[in-house]
């Protein structure tokens, strides 16, 4: 049966699957971590997979790819931001409490694949691009008001 | 006790790619405002990074933005801009890899030369 999606939502669906993502998470993690932070990355890993889902749902139909292709990158921010969160906060945890949260540091991980998956359909000049901004956003905005 | 011995210190101003290669340990050399200059197997291969796609990169906001903070990057600029960088803390590296946790150096040798090393921590 041909697919009701064009090509670059088909990909973003095969290359964030919700199966693979939680795989990947599992594979991520299995022998560093315990089982319940495994299996709560396995949620998480998985929950970014439907959120995908929904968004090629939403879009993926309207054969705009360029919308598409612009709703990725958007989502890819989300998530680098969403990393940088975790990097973060782990690494103020280690320095002021001498350890970082084994599930901080274990989404952190995750997430950062899912980036990695998401970063195999955009244009390398693209990643560069939003690379710059996440580094340094603030440099971004006006200097006085 | 750092674990960049003292054999290593003593020949960083003139250390090449393929001394660098040789170490059981990260190795990156960087100018002033962060730029990769030298990168080594060791560190490549944890990082998940290609040599040849390091070089010429920011390396606190390109190469490995786990270190784009003011705890990392924050040090060396501090350390850079004072002219007695040499500081070794822990550190966690997640950035499309296995969450690792690993010590780090910061070192500006007696040439001026700017180096990060790093290596894995057990906890």
């Amino acid at each position: 049966m041909t697919s009701p999606f064009p090509p670059l939502a088909e990909r973003l669906k095969s290359k964030l699957d919700p199966q693979d993502l939680d795989s990947t998470a599992r594979n991520l993690l299995a022998d560093s971590f315990s089982e319940p932070i495994v299996e709560e990355m396995s949620a998480y890993a998985t929950g970014k997979g439907d959120l995908v889902a929904e968004l090629v749902d939403a879009l993926g139909e309207a054969g705009d790819e360029e919308e598409l292709y612009r709703t990725i990158t958007d989502l890819w921010l989300e998530l680098k931001f969403e990393w940088a969160r975790h990097n973060q906060v782990m690494n103020y945890q280690l320095i002021r409490k001498g350890e970082a949260d084994p599930r901080v540091m274990a989404r952190g991980g995750v997430c950062s694949h899912v980036i990695m998956a998401l970063e195999s359909l955009l244009r390398p000049r693209d990643i560069a691009g939003l690379t710059s901004l996440v580094a340094a956003p603030l440099e971004h905005c006006p200097s006085e008001d | 006790m750092s674990f960049v011995d003292s054999s290593t210190l003593t020949t960083l101003p003139a250390l090449d790619q393929h001394q660098a290669d040789a170490l059981d340990f990260g190795v990156v050399k960087v100018d002033d405002d962060g730029n990769v200059l030298l990168y080594n197997k060791w560190e490549s291969d944890m990082a998940g990074v290609p040599v040849a796609s390091a070089m010429g990169k920011n390396f606190f906001t390109q190469v490995a933005p786990c270190t784009n903070n003011r705890l990392f990057f924050g040090r060396f600029k501090d350390g850079v801009s004072a002219g007695n960088l040499d500081t070794e803390f822990n550190y966690t590296f997640t950035y499309k890899m296995k969450p690792t946790n690993v010590v780090i150096r910061l070192l500006r040798d007696g040439s001026s030369t700017n180096w990060v090393f790093v290596a894995k921590r057990t906890v």
